[in-house]
Parts: C-alpha cells; structure tokens; sequence
C-alpha cells in the first residue's frame, strides 16, 4: 500500500523506508496540494477546482509565505506561478532543491515561453502549464507528480 | 646740329595750333572711363597727331615703370598692342631722365651728337626724333609717354609738342580717373557680388518708406518687378502687415539713434497681399543720414522646417505614446488570462461538484457566483484597454499607487527578466491616495523601469537591481525608480528630459520627456539623481488628492 510521508508517496508494508514516518496514507483526502499565486481571485479559483478533484488544498499568496510556512513538509505537490514578484515559481523551485526539500511542482504561467518551459522542465519541473488551464492535462501532471517512483528515482538522482 | 630742347612753351607759336585738333584731342581722351579705351585712344593720337611711328606708355606702379601698351603705324593703319611679356625696346636713359626729372625730353636727331647719342637703343636703331614725355598729376608720376620716328628726324614739332602736352595733361587726370572708377567699381564689384549672387533679398532704402532699388532676391520674395520699383509704388511702410507697425518703429528708431538695426523676424506683404515670414538687418549709408541698405531673408522654408519638427514631435509623442500605449495594452492583454483562468477553474469546480454523489449545489452556487466576478474582471480590464486605444483625456481617478506600481511590475516582468534584473520594492503603507490617469502614471513607471532594466543590461549580471519605492511627501507621494546601472553623468541630469535626447543607436529619444509632460500635467515633477553607489534615481512627485492644482 502506499502511505505518504515527506519523500512523497511510498510504497511500504511497513511505514517508509526512507524515514521513520509510520502514518499510512488513507486516500486522496489528505494529500496536500499546496497552491502559490499571487493573484487572490486566480488562487481562490485554484483552491475550489482542486477541492473538487477531492484534494486537501492551501494557499500561499508568495514563494516566501509558503517556505515560512509549516505546511512545506507535508506538501504532495505544489502548483505555482512563475511570474511573482520577490521569488518566482522557477526560483522557488530552485530553491527547494538546494534546501534539499524537493517537492513536485506544477508551474503554471500566463506568460508561457519556449526558452523558460525548457529550462524548468531541465530542472526536474513535473509540469508547465499555460493559463487558463486545462484541467485534463492538470490532472495527468498531477497524476504524474503524485507518482512516486519517477519522482524519486529523478531527484535522488540529483541530488 | 641736335639740339636737346628740353622745353617749349605754347607761346612759340611758329605754327598755328589746331583748335578743333586739340578740343578733339582732349574730349577724346576725356572722355574714356575705361582704362583699357583711354589707352588705346591715347597711343593713337599720339601717333596720329605727332608724326611718330612708335609709340610706347609706361604706367607707374609704385616706384616703378610698366609698359602698358605700345602702339606703331603700319601703313596707314595704327596698331595697338599690350605688352607681351618680352621687355619692348627703349632708351633708359632717356625714359629714367624723364622719370628723375619730370622734364619733357625732345631729341630731333639721336644719333647725332646728344646726350643721348651712347645710348645703346640709340645707336643699335639709329634713332632720329624722340619725345618723352611724363604724364605727372601735381606731384605724382603717373607715368611716360614715348613716342619715336627713327625714319625722319625732327618730325616733333612745336604745334605738335603743343597738341602732345595738352595730351598729355588731359590722359594723366584721365589715368587717374579711370583708376579711381576702377576702384570704387572693384569695391563695389565686391559687394555687387553679394547682391548679384540673391542669395539674400537686399534693398536700397529711405527713411521716408520708399524702396529705392532691390536685387532680384528681394522683387522675387514679394512679387514685385523692377517697374514696380522704380516709379516709387513699392514702399516698405506698405509691405508692412498691421501687427507688425509696433515693431518697426521700434525699428526705427534704432536706426536713428545707431544707424543700424539688428536682425529680426516679422512679416511682409506680397504684392498679391499673401503674407511671408522674413528676417531682416540693416544700416543707413551714414549716421543721421536718409538712406541706407537692408537685407532681407525668406524664412518660409525655415517655417515650413520649423513646423515639420513640431510635427514631427508630435508624431513621435504620440507614436511613443502608442507604442507605450501599445506595450501596455499588449501587457493588459494578457493581465485578461487572469481572470479568464480563473473561471474557467471555478465553472471547472462547478461541474465537478455537481458530478458528486449526491451533487454539492452550494460549492456549485459558489463557484458560478465567482465566475460572474471574474468575468466582470475581465470586462473592466477591456475597458481599460479601449480607453487607452481611444487616447482618451486623463480620467482622474483615486487609486491605490502601491496597487498600481505592483500591477507594472507585473506587467514590466518578461522584460525585466530578459535584462535578468532582481527587483524590490520598498512601497510605503498608508500613502494618501492620489488623483490621477492610472494608465498615464502607469505608463510612465513603465517607462522608467524599462530605461532602467535596458540601462542596466552594460552592468555585470548579479549587480543588476532596480528598486521601487514609494513613500509620503507633503500631502503627496514621492515615487522611485533607483537602478544600478551606469548611472548618468551629472551635467545630462537634465537635458535627459530633453526631447530627441538619447544614448539608443536607434533611439527615438520621446519617452521621458513625454513622462515628464504626463507628470506636469498632474501637477507633479519628475527628475533624474545619481544613485549611491552608483546607477540613476528616477523621481516623481504628485500631489495629494485633497491638493488644489
């Protein structure tokens, strides 16, 4: 069965092998989608769509809030936007390999370019979106994020 | 025997002198104001009158004697000719006695026993009759004649040395007019030039108004022709528009009190009454004298220029305007997704929820609650985009600047990124709220990031920081742009807001100043500072809300 800890979704018959995590993952309700935009009516609409996928969400409204908040450890996946002023969503990414807390992340941008989607998708970015988006494809990167055997395998790679 | 006879006097009268030859003579010679006829005249009737066969003239030049022009009788015709570089043959002796002198000399045989007769001219031609003659004006030596038979001796005689002095006499004074004419044509020449060339409308003038004479320049400008002119219809207190009486008087007695006025512009009339715009200068002959000489000068072409580079800015005013309008339409544009996603995620939720069993119709009333919110969004934002389209008067509205500026930035984002540029802000709570064309002010903070992140792109990556700031001032706010770039250059702080003013190769130069333009216009001011430690401040001010402009 798969239970979640804070390497993502592990597959284990008894807790993690990575940690000492022993909680078991009892569904979709409690993975924690962790939502950073700093546009409120665009955040809010993100928190309701995921809400009715089923997920458990919250919102950041910058890179910063998020990293100071307790809810870094727990987050499944995160969606964010690139363009924000202080840190942007690539930065903000960056950022958390270097602090060696990667966490699987969805960019999602209004301003999509070829040289900047090459680039996040180099540094290990699961997705990155065009707004609005498209909900099919959100669902298959969030499948793909929530997938822990590539994520990992890419990460320990990495780092 | 030879006998020199050094003079004669007119009342040996051993023959009679011809009357009629001698007022011919002398009005022939009179006569000639041009040097070159006075000449000719003058060797001709020396040989005709004098029964010479040559004839020579030595004009002075300074200290010294010239061949001017050398005559002989072939046959019965007289040849003049000028001297062609050869030295002509003559005996100094005899022409420096005359010099030194100032005697007339009269040899009736040369070569026979005279002073003269080792003269090696003398004894190489055999001459026989000579006469040299000065031609002197008082004290100077204007110059000699000399005049030779060398078939015949005593050809000279008394009446005809009569008939010659008077020719002489007469060709002296007549020499130096003619050098005089020369002169005063030479100088006039000189500045006949000027007028002739009617490069310049140039006009002689009396105080009284009339237009004495004009160059074609001057008849050409106003329509008028030289018939015009000279029965007197042109006066220049008629080519005078009415506005322009003021001015002239003023003109006026500027050229009374100093002779002369200086250059200014004003308007004439053209004969066919259309008005054109001219420059002009000009002096009177003498001080507290009548007439005098002006030129004036055609500034319609000047005009037509001046007005062209008005329009000119205009139109790139309006096309920076555009083009910034334009930059931030194309941002505002896509501020539109914003609002488009997220309805589309809230009409997304919506059908999500109501595909639950049993459906959540509360999250569904919700969410399609805010899609209406979001769609309103997104109509405000087109609005905004016509307005700026429509290049509509500045709508004064309160705002929130820090909102606003925030807004930029966001909109300033891809090209901030391009210059990988690190920007902060520093914006103030609790700043007064300001009135004013949000998208102008928009504009303007758009542009000075712009500079700012282009400037910067000459400065090593990782030292790149552009700085927002907002804070109170007075009753208003005071907003900064600081860079650190390479900053400007404390004698262009200023000239920076110059129209065309630009370090761009393809730069048109219109942006600041237009923001500067945009800011008067609020009340405000917008000006440049170095930046410690280095780059440029950019800052405006505007006025509160509450302030009356």
């Amino acid at each position: 069965m798969f239970i979640l800890c804070n390497y993502g979704w592990r597959y284990a018959f008894r807790g993690c092998t990575l940690c000492s995590n022993e909680n078991v993952g009892a569904g979709l309700a409690t993975v924690l989608i962790s939502i950073i935009d700093d546009d409120q009516p665009f955040r809010e609409s993100m928190r309701r769509l995921m809400r009715s996928l089923g997920y458990r969400v919250e919102v950041f409204s910058s890179a910063a809030d998020f990293i100071a908040s307790s809810r870094l450890g727990e987050t499944a996946c995160l969606i964010a936007d690139v363009q924000m002023p202080a840190m942007t969503g690539v930065e903000l990414h960056r950022h958390l390999i270097q602090a060696g807390q990667p966490i699987p992340t969805i960019l999602v941008t209004a301003y999509p370019t070829k040289v900047e989607r090459a680039h996040a998708l180099n540094d290990g970015v699961v997705c990155y979106l065009r707004k609005p988006i498209d909900e099919q494809k959100l669902s298959g990167c969030l499948r793909a994020a929530l997938n822990p055997a590539a994520f990992y395998t890419d990460h320990m790679i990495q780092s | 025997m030879a006998t020199v006879r050094k003079t004669i006097t007119l009342t040996d009268q051993q023959e009679n002198l011809d009357l009629a030859t001698v007022i011919k003579v002398s009005q022939a010679v009179s006569g000639e104001m041009l040097l070159d006829r006075l000449i000719d005249t003058l060797m001709r009737l020396a040989i005709e009158h004098a029964g010479a066969e040559r004839s020579l003239l030595l004009l002075s030049h300074g200290n010294e004697l010239r061949e001017e022009a050398e005559a002989n009788s072939r046959g019965n015709a007289i040849l003049v000719h000028r001297p062609d570089g050869r030295r002509a043959p003559l005996p100094d002796s005899i022409v420096q006695c005359v010099m030194r002198t100032r005697e007339i000399v009269i040899l009736d045989d040369a070569s026979a026993h005279s002073t003269f007769s080792t003269d090696p001219y003398v004894r190489e031609r055999n001459a026989k009759s000579i006469l040299c003659l000065p031609l002197a004006n008082k004290a100077k030596l204007a110059g000699v004649l000399y005049l030779e038979n060398n078939l015949t001796s005593h050809v000279f005689t008394s009446s005809r040395i009569a008939v010659l002095k008077l020719l002489a006499l007469q060709a002296t004074i007549s020499l130096e007019n003619t050098r005089l004419y020369r002169d005063l044509a030479d100088r006039e020449g000189k500045i006949r030039r000027l007028v002739d060339a009617n490069i310049l409308g140039i006009c002689i003038f009396s105080l009284d108004g009339a237009i004495v004479s004009a160059n074609d320049a001057f008849l050409r400008m106003l329509q008028y022709s030289h018939e015009d002119v000279i029965s007197g219809r042109v006066r220049w207190t008629d080519l005078t528009p009415a506005e322009w009486r003021e001015r002239d008087e003023r003109t006026f007695a500027e050229l009374q009190s100093t002779g002369t006025f200086q250059p200014y512009e004003k308007e004439y009339f053209r004969k066919d009454g259309s008005r054109v715009p001219v420059l002009k200068g000009g002096a009177l002959f003498k001080e507290g004298g009548n007439d005098g000489v002006a030129f004036v000068l055609d500034l319609t072409e000047r005009k037509r220029a001046e007005e062209a580079i008005h329009k000119l800015e205009a139109d790139f005013a309006h096309m920076n305007r555009v083009s910034m309008m334009g930059e931030l339409a194309a941002s505002l544009a896509h501020e539109i997704t914003q609002p488009i996603a997220a309805a589309r995620n809230n009409a997304r939720a919506a059908l999500n929820f109501l595909e639950k069993k049993p459906p959540e119709l509360g999250e569904v009333r919700e969410a399609l609650g805010c899609v209406v919110g979001d769609a309103d969004r997104a109509g405000d934002i087109v609005e905004r985009i016509r307005d700026q389209i429509k290049k509509a008067p500045p709508r004064k509205d309160h705002f929130d600047l820090n909102a606003a500026i925030n807004e930029v930035l966001g909109l300033a984002r891809s090209a901030i990124s391009k210059y990988d540029v690190s920007v902060r802000t520093r914006l103030a709570d609790g700043l007064s709220p300001v009135q004013a064309d949000r998208i102008q002010l928009q504009q303007v903070v758009l542009n000075l990031i712009l500079n700012a992140a282009e400037a910067m792109g000459s400065v090593e990556t990782g030292a790149r920081a552009l700085l927002l700031s907002t804070e109170p001032h007075h009753n208003g706010v005071l907003v900064g742009v600081h860079d650190s770039g390479p900053g400007i250059d404390a004698e262009h702080l200023e000239s920076v807001f110059d129209s065309f003013y630009t370090t761009k190769p393809d730069g048109t130069g219109m942006g600041l100043s237009v923001c500067r333009s945009i800011i008067h216009a609020h009340g405000g001011r917008l000006w440049a500072e170095v930046n410690e430690p280095r780059g440029a401040v950019f800052q405006f001010t505007l006025p509160g809300a509450e302030e009356r402009l």
